[in-house]
């Protein structure tokens, strides 16, 4: 066993790793905005100004500096939660994202959900009956879920589900005539609706993200489920467990309360990788159903060019993806009897 | 198959041997031996898409537009009413194409990056693989959007972005490799007798890290697949009228109530030549990973 | 299949949930839009194609034209106005009725602030003003309150007054209430930075209450609208790019406007008795720009042998459904000197033969498209005709802001565009695609000199038409430009947009614009 302050010294090095990653991120969206052959001040200035004007907002946005000094520049006024400002809201891209991110952390959390809920107790069964039915279902989901486009996917459910069926509501998170009826205070629909007792939202709201979540849920439990197979898969192996049997424990009782709770970190670690999966993957599902989140953000401005919104929605998810990644690692590690520290 | 006769036993009948048990191995597999089918039937679609089509795929015929599939149109016809059908079948062509171009420049810069890392150590070490974490660190299709959105439109752009996400994997494949091999006693021997530590690494390193690098491979294609046609859906990938899959999918998304056919087509499409990836990927890796076959 | 199994159970457990489909409530209307380009709502800046569309509901002009006859040009703000001899000053005088929404009456101080502001600030469209030969140096001259009834603007040069009254009526000339506006001026940015985005200080029907960027927009009822009250309450803009979306939340009564929706759209909803469908005159025109500082565009032969190249009927037809008419000359239909010339029709044996006289082998141009239909559509449906004369149009997809960037920048051999005029009148064509920078007054590129083309006697020619007081003098003079420059001009005019807008059959008295988006909204009811 290490000790607690060899533990802390080893999450210290993780938090300087960490940092030099999200450094690491801003220098690519710093390179991909400055090689972008779109003309920055033309965006703000518009087709038909004069050349002043021009030449007053190229000053302005400090494009005549080296790139050194604009870099500084970039990632100083990023530490400030200075993002830009982006050219089709005209308004900061910091306000945006916070305007835009709720929504998104929303869908894939209630994905993220679906995902443990349904794919732990598959990966479970297909461990515990391996090369039985249960693992040649859990293989056919986990393939389908791995070759099958995402988009494609959700345009063939909306097809279905909304349009043939009508048993869900279609893209947008409620009906129109249903938006700014709940006041927005934690900026998650279902929880603003029922903090005003409004249940004709909340079952409006339901409605809409039923498809998108269960998509997105889907995906995270193709992973999960492989996840915790596998895991499980060690653990059943282990010395312990045939210990266990040797004692007499009920065979419920040697999966679930002896394998499942050592596997529970690891799987921590696969859920928190998952989530920050879903983050991403919502680009794609949010374009499909016009969920107003960062994905539809990032989609939106990259079509309007607007790279201070794409790269400033890049940088913010990638966070989010850095910080869950290291969170997980560092969770493993402390919480793991069997990790011998953290060194390189 | 009967056993060879016992030859000479020289090593080009140790690898025919090898490669025989190889095959019997893969042969018991049968989602691989389907994968492998639908990777034959796809090379073979490339390959003799004039033979196979039945229209040219970019002939427009305004007054047919939008058709439904019919004896005309097997699949369809599109909003310019092109033949949805022979559009697919030359699409498989774009789908190597961005496979190979992917393969041909992530493996040998994962490859570089990994082998010159694990065989020189040190501090070139620390910097190569912390760069390799920091790539490994960001979510891979925002940063091919943003890329590719910098690069401006275009297949060969397209390929050049996924490529700048899928290198990072090789790299630390080929540096674990390396690690294993750069002090092997026949390496060690080939450094007494004079040899560069690039010819080392080019002649001996290199060859030994490949299988691996190839199995992984495999297994990423699909993902390429996938990521290639969620650009080619946003409008970033192939640009008209190239017949790309994914830009089929984006054009039947504005027609999908009432002309869903123009969308469904294609995406089946993406999802049998991924699925027949994942499927070889999954048996070659259960037959080569040594890992996994002391388990199985 | 256990997941698709999982998701019939659970989307059957929430067939439950789903509340039964409702209409929109009967005092606000719903227009479904594209609105995420609006970067602002200030009228001295505002360009984007829905943003003027919002402006329009909130400020108000001094004069404006009737949409079905726009030589029909009528006083809003100002009463009545008279021109002086040499056709150079203007006199408006105010309507004493008109208020602003906050109780300030609307005088001609407000006209005055507002319409200096627009040249001052120096934005995007302050060139609408400026070309008048007014600039922030003369500005306080040229634009004169006398008295709080009287506006005397003074021109530059001699101008055809109709010219100038149009582009008073343009969305840039909307009037603001300087009392409320000067109030909020911070660092001399005349007010802009309050006026951007949360408020508005108009006199229009409408008051803006709420804007959030790329999701919606909401407009109130102003209480102290000083002509007739509109007749709903409220007017909430959805964001909804999607044709077909749009047309099924109007199908289901989720959205009382669809002002997007597609050709193919339309032949769904043909049959709706719940929905109607406007058909209204759009100015925009749809053209092909050929740069002929391209080796082989220089050869006048091939020039008109791309003219050929197109199937204008087919695309109509087909592609258009009754969206676009074909129109091949530079004034649109519906304007002083429009003209019913269409020279050109898909002829590849004739082009052939003109590429032969031309000397020219196969040879490849490069373009870029914007990607929004219709262009996608008809751009790949020229692509096809021009390759059987052996053609190849390099097509390359971008969005809005690339696909500017790159006619900017002049090194496009063929240019995809479209142009709709910034003030109903025949000169903001005839300008932008005949003038040459050295007849231009404030000595600005035009479209021709980015195409690199002289446009040779033409050019002082419409410079003259503009200037001319005689309206049917000035009517002939375009129809000769015109006829030259369809046969000589490295313009491909195509297609003349003809609008159409769907909306539920209770929605009575829509009036639709001509130029960008001046729909009116203000006299709308709902049953």
């Amino acid at each position: 066993m290490t000790s607690l302050r060899q533990r802390l010294g080893g999450v210290a090095t993780f938090v300087s790793s960490t940092a030099v990653t999200l450094l690491g991120l801003a220098m690519l969206t710093f390179f991909i905005g400055r090689v972008v052959p779109i003309d920055p001040v033309l965006k703000i200035v518009g087709d038909k100004a004069s050349q002043e004007v021009y030449d007053r907002v190229f000053l302005e946005l400090g494009l005549d500096k080296p790139l050194v000094v604009q870099f500084w520049n970039y990632v100083t006024s990023l530490l400030r939660g200075d993002f830009g400002i982006s050219f089709s809201t005209a308004r900061p891209v910091w306000t945006d994202l916070l305007d835009f991110f709720p929504a998104t952390l929303e869908l894939a959390t209630i994905g993220v959900l679906i995902g443990i809920v349904l794919g732990v107790p598959m990966g479970v069964a297909a461990a515990y009956w391996r090369e039985k039915w249960p693992d040649h279902v859990l293989r056919v989901v986990g393939l389908v879920g791995y070759s099958v486009p995402i988009f494609w996917l959700g345009l063939v459910a909306l097809f279905v589900f909304y349009y043939k069926l009508n048993w869900v509501s279609g893209p947008g998170r409620v009906d129109v005539f249903f938006q700014g009826v709940v006041p927005n205070v934690t900026g998650a629909i279902l929880i603003d609706s029922l903090l005003a007792g409004d249940m004709q939202v909340f079952r409006n709201a339901v409605s809409h993200m039923t498809l998108p979540a269960l998509l997105l849920g889907y995906y995270s439990l193709a992973y999960i489920s492989r996840m915790t197979r596998s895991v499980m898969l060690e653990q059943l192996g282990q010395e312990y467990i045939l210990t266990a049997r040797l004692k007499g424990a009920s065979e419920f009782s040697v999966v679930m309360n002896h394998a499942l709770r050592n596997a529970g970190i690891q799987l921590i670690t696969v859920i928190a990788l998952s989530y920050g999966g879903l983050l991403e993957g919502s680009v794609l599902i949010e374009t499909i159903f016009s969920w107003p989140g960062i994905g539809n953000y990032i989609f939106s401005s990259l079509l309007a060019g607007d790279m201070n919104a794409v790269l400033g929605g890049t940088i913010l998810v990638g966070t989010v993806f850095v910080l869950l990644n290291t969170f997980s690692d560092v969770l493993y590690r402390v919480l793991d009897p069997r990790s011998r520290g953290f060194g390189a | 198959m009967t056993a060879t006769p016992a030859v000479a036993p020289d090593l080009r009948s140790a690898r025919l041997r090898e490669w025989r048990s190889f095959a019997r191995r893969f042969l018991r597999n049968p989602l691989g031996v389907i994968g492998l089918l639908i990777i034959v039937a796809l090379l073979l679609c490339a390959l003799f898409a004039p033979w196979l089509a039945t229209h040219n795929p970019y002939q427009t015929s305004l007054p047919d537009r939008l058709s439904a599939p019919s004896a005309a149109y097997w699949l369809g016809a599109d909003e310019l009413g092109r033949d949805i059908y022979s559009r697919i079948i030359y699409g498989s062509r774009l789908t190597l194409l961005i496979v190979a171009l992917v393969v041909v420049t992530s493996a040998p810069i994962g490859l570089i990056v990994g082998v010159v890392a694990g065989n020189y150590g040190g501090w070139i070490d620390r910097i190569f693989m912390r760069v390799t974490d920091v790539f490994l660190a960001i979510p891979k299709l925002l940063l091919a959007l943003a890329f590719v959105a910098a690069l401006g439109p275009g297949i060969v752009n397209a390929a050049l972005a996924i490529t700048l996400t899928a290198w990072p994997p090789y790299a630390r494949l080929a540096r674990a490799e390396t690690l294993l091999i750069r002090n092997a006693d026949y390496v060690n021997a080939v450094r007494l007798a004079g040899a560069s530590e690039w010819r080392i690494m080019v002649l001996h390193i290199v060859p030994m890290c490949m299988s691996s690098v190839i199995v992984r491979m495999t297994f990423d294609m699909a993902g390429i697949i996938l990521t290639a046609a969620g650009l080619g859906f946003i409008g970033l990938g192939a640009q008209p009228p190239l017949p790309e899959w994914g830009a089929m999918i984006s054009t039947g998304r504005k027609f999908i109530f009432d002309q869903w056919w123009i969308a469904t087509a294609p995406g089946f499409a993406i999802f049998i030549v991924s699925l027949g990836f994942n499927l070889l990927g999954d048996a070659l890796r259960d037959l080569l990973d040594p890992h996994l076959r002391q388990r199985r | 299949m256990s997941f698709l199994k999982a998701l019939a159970v659970s989307a059957l457990a929430l067939t439950a949930a789903v509340p039964a489909l409702a209409e929109t409530p009967s005092n606000t209307l719903v227009i479904a839009d594209a609105i995420d380009d609006i970067i602002t709502l200030d009228p001295g800046e505002v360009g984007e194609v829905a943003g003027v569309l919002v402006s329009q509901q909130i400020y108000q002009p001094l004069v404006n034209f009737n949409p079905e006859d726009p030589s029909d040009i009528v006083g809003v703000l100002a009463e009545s106005w008279t021109v002086s001899e040499d056709g150079r000053t203007l006199t408006f005088t105010m309507n004493p009725n008109a208020v602003f929404a906050s109780g300030n009456p609307v005088t001609a101080y407000d006209a005055e602030y507002s319409l200096r502001r627009v040249v001052q600030m120096g934005s995007r469209t302050a060139f609408i003003i400026t070309q008048f030969g007014i600039d922030t140096d003369n500005v306080e001259e040229a634009i004169r309150a006398t008295d709080a009834n009287t506006l005397v603007i003074t021109a530059g040069d001699t101008y055809a007054p109709s010219f100038l009254l149009y582009c008073l009526s343009s969305y840039a000339a909307g009037i603001v209430d300087s009392k409320l506006v000067q109030e909020h001026e911070v660092d001399g940015d005349f007010g802009n930075a309050w006026l951007k985005q949360d408020n508005s200080a108009g006199s229009g029907p409408y008051v803006l209450t709420r804007w959030d960027p790329k999701q919606s927009i909401l407009l109130t009822r102003n209480d102290n609208y000083w002509g007739e009250a509109p007749g709903v309450e409220r007017l909430f803009i959805q964001q909804m790019p999607e044709s077909a979306t749009q047309r099924l939340a109007l199908e289901r009564g989720d959205i009382d406007i669809a002002n997007k929706l597609g050709p193919d759209d339309f032949d769904a909803i043909e049959n709706n008795e719940d929905i109607a469908i406007l058909e209204g005159r759009s100015a925009t025109i749809y053209y092909m720009g050929l740069n002929v500082r391209n080796e082989n565009l220089a050869h006048p032969e091939v020039v008109e042998a791309l003219k050929y190249l197109v199937d204008y009927e087919g695309i109509a037809d087909n592609i258009g459904r009754g969206t676009l008419a074909v129109h091949q000359t530079l004034v649109p239909d519906g304007f002083l000197g429009a003209l019913d010339y269409t020279p050109y029709s898909l002829d590849v044996e004739r082009a052939r033969q003109l590429l032969d006289e031309a000397g020219v082998g196969p040879f490849t141009l490069d373009t870029v498209v914007w990607n929004v239909p219709p262009y996608t559509d008809f751009a790949q449906a020229i692509q096809a005709t021009m390759a059987e004369a052996g053609v190849t149009l390099n097509l390359e997809v971008v969005d809005g802001g690339q696909w500017l960037d790159r006619y900017r920048n002049h090194t496009l051999d063929v240019w995809m565009g479209l142009w709709g005029p910034d003030y109903p009148d025949p000169h903001s064509n005839a300008k932008a695609f005949s003038v040459n920078r050295q007849d231009a007054p404030d000595g600005s590129d035009s479209l021709a000199d980015r195409f690199g083309w002289d446009a040779g006697p033409l050019s002082p020619l419409a410079m003259e038409a503009v200037r001319e007081q005689d309206t049917d003098t000035r009517r002939q003079m375009y129809e000769d430009i015109q006829r030259v420059h369809t046969d000589t001009s490295p313009f491909l005019y195509m297609f003349q947009e003809v609008r159409r807008v769907a909306t539920r059959a209770d929605v009575q008295g829509l009036v639709l614009g001509l130029t960008f988006s001046d729909d009116r909204y203000g006299g709308v009811t709902k049953d």
